[in-house]
């Protein structure tokens, strides 16, 4: 593969040195574009103190493609489906090479606080956040304490 | 087939006799079995006669002549044949028959034989020289046969005045002219001098026949053979163990009245064996051990004893078989005419002339003698004769092996098999006999410690160079002085390398030669020959009690070192070791310039030549003249000659003043040929050095036909490549050296032009390898020293090749282009033609690779606009809505941006670059700044990948490549700013430090972008570096050169080098460029030139090289490499090789993947190399 583009260096550095709250990525020791993520739900949000787990992948085009992101962790969202595969613009047609992976991981922060039933991945649960908003609410809740809080004993 | 044409007749006289041989019951005393031999031998005398002789009565006039076992005679047969024999018996007269025939001589001879004589010398010339030069007019051969009908090697003489080149229609007037002048009295004249001679010759001739004929006889043991033969008749008798049996060669009378149509010589014939009590016939011997034995017989070469090895017990039936043992001897006749195994190129004229005929089925019968016929059968008997003896070349004695009966062995090889099998051996033959005369290990022996006096050298040289000293001297026969240079003061030499430096005065074996070890005897017979070693020339079937020495008068050699292993260091230290001759100082025609070396150089080389003289000398008395441009004069003799002081022991010039001197000189010959005694002609060099030696390597050329006239005697030639496209590259400098024999054409081409024709690549390869040996030195860097460490250990080099992706505009052009030259290339392919195109179709592949390295270098040759003015309008529409439509709106923006641009504190929000180099900042219209390959890439990626237009990464506006801007350190006033852009500007009298221009992609090429963008990296990483730039085309190195200076005013300086540059201005060039002033931290780059730069020059300060466009032989960019990467080098090397992705580059890189592969020797024949080249087209326009 080639040599790694100095700006995959410069935001590994950064992320490493100056993280976002609430967010921590790390690269993978066999491969330096593979990141493991984990973003913190927005205080506000049914996700709230869920830790979810993400996987993060630097394409050979990047930065003139968006990253890979997925989530890994199973999450109750009406842009995100059960593969953990994201909607969100700045993924796909609106990347631009300004944006890096600090800003791609804040996006999909905010997005977990700001769920777009309008625009979904998972047709069944916008359906549901579309139809009872409260309901949704509550089983997002749920799925967040049952997958993504981090278990008291093991930590 | 030869033979179809030949007979063989018996004389009248001998035929009774035979006959009574052949009708049963000998009549031959009772003799011993020596004197019988002789006997039938004497009988069997076998008759060939030329049936060109035309005259039928000769037939049976008895003209008697005997084979002639020695081949000496062969020069006078071939042109006289016939009346050699004739002679022969006049003087000799000893035999009745003979005696019989001078009879009739006389008679015939006043009139007519005289104009026969000449005419069958003639034809008989003719033939030889046809076989030799192809098909030449009569004139010439005519004009060739009175030339040179007289001196000895006649044929060489002949056809190297040929190869030289013959005035036919000067040729023509003269004869014609010849014709109406008195001609019969001229033709007279010539006539009878003509007979005095060779009368004389012949008489000579006799002279030494009798001679050997009355020296002394011995024979000597060279191996038993087991033969299962067979009875003839019933015997009735025992055979006894260790009976011995009478071996008794006979033409029955069927076969001697077929004889006109008998295919071989001998083949057809029977050896019967005889009891020695009764002196009976009893059987006859297979014929396969026949065909091997009865020619060796029939030329009295060869003895055979035959025992019974197992008693028979009952009678023997016809057909029955019993076991014999025959020992076999080499007699004296077969090592006869020693004399002529000094010479060697009779001999090699000899096989010459005989692998033409093997070569070439259609050969006329004239072109081989009778010497020759015999010899060609000795070979090939006495060669099938050891195979079954098992003797094998060596200087051990063969380990008595047990012969198997002869029914166990397989069966012989058909003929037809065997010729050619003979024929592979003969090259195997050379190939092995070279490789025993190997210098290797000599080489390996020579003392490396061997250094100039350091009176005269000032430097220090490597350890290998020290051994390649040595070799140097030793070359130069200077045994003595390198003892001397190699011992330190206080050691003495030590024997053994004082021995390996003695061998090499030891003469060569000569290597067409191999050495027999005599095989002992198991019966312990006593020969008159008691060496232990006999030699055999396997090759033309000559052999010999003594070694066949080459003797090597050659002084000098090729240095054939690595590039960059200090092939100029060495070359000075010789000079340095040997400055004057120290031998013969006699004069000839030219002045002896006895301590004068000629350098001949490229004149790239010129002033790196000069300097490393001056570094090197220590000698305040010695001095160099450069021989060029100004420094020109006539007058050579007063400057090198009797010099005391201040001598000029090194000359250099340039192989252009040589070859301008000599073209000059060369119409003012004088009546003898010579050139007139002007400036390098008229001294004789003591030595002369050929720098890049391969220049030469074209014989045709002025160049080399200037080179090989200078005079010299000491010669020297220097090239890391002596090979470029073919073998017969290394035949121009084997002539400058003047390695006999191989300096004659005609030798070259029978011996590696042909066989490789032939196809028989490797050994072809191998017998080069082999002459080349002795004289050749060549050490690579990997090579490993005694104690194991590399000869040379340079840093490590790296060669990326880097795909470019040209740009819509480059591409559409370049399919434009392309569409044409694959019409014309399908057009030539259809009719056959393609090579009569080949200058056409060249054309347009120059233009397709024009295109990949920049538009700019086609658009000028204007057929562009005439071809495709349509087309490219249509093109450049697709764009228009991108482009600034006005330029006063494109001002507007552009001045709109001042206030926006911020240099120190740009960031490339793609590649995180801050702040962003001034030369590679770019700006979009909306006022973002980016690196530009960063934006071009994210341009393309949107329009190509994506299919979308391209919009600003940090703001999304809509971008095109058509509207951005550069930056370059010019300072803008702030006045200028307001004018365009009517903003209120607080300080009109300032300036910004920086002035933005519109950039406009047309302009610019992708591998220029690419270019720029690694030299950017490398100044940006690794600074103070520095870095050269190769492109074959000058124009495009200007066009590089302004791209540089345009937008990297403030991180380059760019320095050009190229064939445009005088002899000062290179030297500036490369001064400038080596000692690197260093300008801040700008980066030092050096415009070179492919072919003006690519050899000889020292490069080490830079260690990047950038390879702008391929060319089609890998081993010139190699080259071009290696001024960088070469001794001195101390950093790691990087090459980067731009190449167009999809485009005829990338197909240029397979065929030279596919010249590297095949070794780029492999393509001579020229035949071969028209294939080649199609292919190559073809591989070209392969989609």
């Amino acid at each position: 593969m080639a040599a790694l583009p100095k700006r995959i260096i410069k935001e590994t550095q950064r992320l490493v040195s100056d993280p976002v709250p609430g967010i921590t990525a790390t690269p993978s020791e066999e491969n330096l574009r593979y990141f493991q993520v984990t973003i913190d739900g927005p205080s506000s949000s049914p996700y709230a103190k869920g830790r979810f787990d993400l996987e993060l992948f630097l394409p050979d085009d990047y930065p003139m493609c968006a990253p890979k992101v997925r989530f890994l962790t199973k999450i109750y969202h009406p842009n995100i489906d059960k593969l953990g595969r994201i909607c969100l613009d700045v993924l796909k047609d609106n990347w631009s090479p300004a944006l890096q992976i600090r800003t791609i991981l804040l996006s999909i922060q905010a997005l977990l606080g700001a769920p777009n039933p309008d625009d979904p991945l998972a047709n069944d649960v916008a359906v549901d956040w579309k139809s009872d908003e409260a309901k949704a609410i509550a089983t997002a809740k749920e799925w967040t304490e049952k997958y993504a809080v981090p278990s008291t004993d093991s930590s | 087939m030869v033979q179809k044409r030949r007979f063989f007749r018996v004389e009248p006289i001998v035929a009774p006799q035979l006959k009574e041989l052949e009708n049963d019951i000998p009549t031959l005393p009772k003799s011993d079995s020596k004197d019988a031999s002789s006997d039938v031998r004497e009988s069997d005398q076998l008759f060939v006669i030329d049936d060109d002789s035309d005259d039928q009565n000769y037939e049976d006039e008895g003209v008697v002549q005997e084979i002639s076992p020695a081949p000496q005679p062969n020069r006078q047969n071939s042109r006289v044949p016939g009346t050699n024999g004739v002679n022969m018996a006049a003087s000799n007269g000893s035999s009745e028959s003979q005696a019989e025939a001078s009879q009739n001589i006389p008679a015939e001879l006043p009139n007519e034989p005289e104009a026969s004589l000449s005419q069958i010398g003639q034809d008989l010339f003719h033939s030889q020289i046809t076989t030799i030069i192809g098909d030449v007019p009569d004139l010439v051969v005519k004009y060739l046969h009175t030339k040179y009908f007289n001196q000895p090697n006649y044929l060489q003489l002949a056809s190297n005045e040929y190869f030289n080149g013959i005035d036919v229609a000067k040729l023509e007037r003269e004869s014609k002219s010849g014709e109406e002048q008195t001609e019969e009295e001229r033709e007279e004249a010539r006539r009878s001098a003509e007979f005095d001679l060779i009368m004389n010759r012949m008489r000579k001739q006799s002279q030494i026949e009798v001679a050997e004929k009355q020296s002394r006889f011995w024979k000597r043991y060279i191996g038993t053979l087991d033969v299962v033969a067979w009875a003839t008749r019933p015997f009735m008798g025992k055979l006894q163990y260790k009976e011995e049996l009478e071996v008794k060669r006979l033409i029955p009378n069927k076969i001697k009245k077929l004889s006109f149509v008998a295919s071989k010589f001998g083949d057809s014939s029977i050896i019967r064996l005889y009891t020695k009590a009764q002196n009976r016939e009893i059987g006859r011997i297979p014929e396969d051990i026949t065909r091997i034995l009865a020619p060796l017989i029939d030329l009295d070469l060869a003895i055979f004893e035959a025992t019974v090895v197992m008693e028979t017990t009952k009678r023997l039936s016809t057909g029955d078989t019993f076991y014999i043992q025959i020992r076999c001897y080499l007699n004296n006749n077969t090592f006869a005419d020693p004399t002529q195994l000094t010479e060697s190129s009779s001999q090699d004229e000899n096989s010459l002339k005989k692998r033409k005929l093997a070569k070439s089925g259609l050969s006329s019968f004239s072109t081989e003698t009778e010497g020759e016929t015999a010899l060609r059968l000795k070979q090939k008997s006495i060669l099938r004769l050891f195979e079954k003896l098992h003797l094998v070349p060596g200087n051990k004695p063969v380990e008595p092996s047990l012969n198997v009966l002869d029914d166990d062995t397989p069966p012989t090889t058909p003929a037809p098999e065997q010729q050619s099998a003979t024929d592979e051996l003969d090259l195997e033959q050379i190939k092995d006999f070279y490789t025993t005369n190997q210098l290797s290990d000599i080489y390996e022996n020579l003392p490396d410690t061997t250094s100039p006096p350091a009176s005269n050298f000032t430097m220090q040289l490597r350890q290998y160079q020290k051994q390649g000293l040595s070799w140097m001297l030793s070359r130069e026969k200077e045994s003595d002085l390198l003892e001397e240079l190699s011992t330190p003061a206080d050691e003495i030499c030590p024997t053994q390398k004082r021995a390996a430096i003695r061998r090499l005065d030891d003469d060569v074996m000569n290597p067409l030669w191999s050495i027999f070890c005599w095989p002992t005897d198991p019966n312990n017979e006593p020969s008159a020959n008691t060496a232990d070693y006999f030699y055999a020339n396997l090759y033309n079937g000559e052999f010999s009690t003594e070694k066949p020495l080459v003797k090597n008068f050659l002084k000098g050699g090729i240095l054939a070192d690595e590039m960059g292993l200090g092939k100029t260091i060495l070359t000075l230290a010789l000079i340095h070791s040997v400055p004057y001759e120290l031998g013969s100082l006699t004069e000839g025609y030219r002045r002896f310039a006895d301590k004068s070396t000629l350098i001949v150089v490229p004149m790239s080389l010129l002033s790196q030549w000069k300097n490393e003289f001056n570094r090197s000398n220590n000698n305040s008395n010695h001095s160099c003249y450069v021989y060029y441009g100004d420094l020109v004069q006539a007058d050579l003799v007063s400057l090198l000659c009797n010099r005391k002081n201040n001598i000029p022991i090194v000359v250099l010039t340039t192989y252009g003043t040589v070859q301008n001197e000599w073209a000059r000189i060369n119409k003012l010959r004088d009546e003898n040929g010579r050139l007139p005694l002007i400036g390098l002609f008229s001294v004789e060099f003591f030595r002369v050095v050929l720098d890049e030696g391969h220049t030469i390597r074209n014989r045709t050329t002025k160049t080399a036909k200037a080179i090989h006239e200078l005079e010299l005697r000491r010669r020297w030639v220097l090239s890391g490549t002596p090979v470029i496209n073919r073998l017969d590259d290394i035949f121009s400098l084997v002539k400058f050296l003047r390695l006999e024999p191989w300096s004659n054409f005609s030798y070259w081409k029978t011996f590696v032009t042909l066989p490789f024709e032939q196809k028989k690549f490797n050994q072809t390869l191998d017998v080069v390898k082999s002459i080349l040996q002795p004289i050749f030195l060549r050490r690579t860097k990997s090579m490993k020293q005694a104690d194991g460490t590399p000869l040379v250990s340079l840093p490590e080099k790296e060669v990326v090749i880097e795909d470019v992706e040209l740009s819509k505009r480059e591409r559409f052009l370049y399919e434009l282009y392309k569409s044409r030259a694959y019409n014309s290339f399908k057009e030539g392919l259809n009719s056959g033609e393609l090579l009569r195109n080949y200058t056409q179709i060249l054309t347009h592949i120059l233009r397709l690779r024009q295109i990949c390295c920049h538009s700019e270098l086609v658009s000028t040759s204007s057929e562009m606009e005439e071809t495709w003015g349509e087309e490219l309008t249509e093109f450049n529409k697709t764009f228009e809505k991108e482009k600034f439509l006005l330029e006063t709106y494109m001002k507007q923006v552009m001045f709109g941006l001042y206030n926006k641009v911020d240099i120190p504190g740009s960031e490339c929000s793609i590649c995180t670059q801050a702040p962003i180099a001034i030369g590679d900042l770019t700006i979009t219209e909306c006022g973002h700044q980016y690196c530009y390959h960063c934006l071009m890439e994210h341009i393309q990626f949107q329009t190509n990948t994506n299919n979308t237009d391209p919009l600003c990464p940090d703001c999304r506006h809509p971008i095109s490549q058509y509207r951005l801007f550069k930056v370059r350190g010019v300072a803008t006033s702030k006045k200028e700013v307001r004018f365009h852009t009517k903003e209120d500007i607080d300080d009109p009298q300032n300036l910004y430090p920086f002035q933005i221009y519109h950039h406009n992609p047309d302009e610019s090429s992708a591998k220029i972008q690419a270019l720029l963008r690694h030299l950017r990296e490398l100044k940006e990483n690794n600074p103070g570096q520095q870095a050269v730039v190769f492109s074959q085309f000058s124009t495009y190195l200007d066009i590089i050169e302004n791209e540089l200076r345009l937008c990297g005013l403030d991180d380059f300086i760019v320095y050009k080098f190229d064939g445009r540059l005088n002899l000062v201005e290179r030297e500036k060039v490369l001064k400038l460029f080596t000692t690197g002033e260093k300008v801040g931290n700008k980066l030092v780059i050096l415009l070179l030139s492919l072919k003006a730069g690519g050899v000889g020059l020292n490069l080490t300060c830079a260690n990047r090289a950038f390879m702008m466009d391929p060319w089609w032989s890998p081993s010139v960019e190699d080259q071009a490499i290696d001024r960088v990467h070469r001794i001195g080098q101390n950093l790691n090397v990087k090459v980067v090789r731009f190449i167009v992705a999809n485009s005829i580059e990338n197909k240029m890189l397979r065929i030279q993947e596919r010249k590297r592969m095949m070794g780029e020797a492999v393509e001579v024949e020229e035949e071969e190399r028209r294939k080649q080249r199609i292919e190559e087209i073809k591989l070209l326009f392969d989609e």
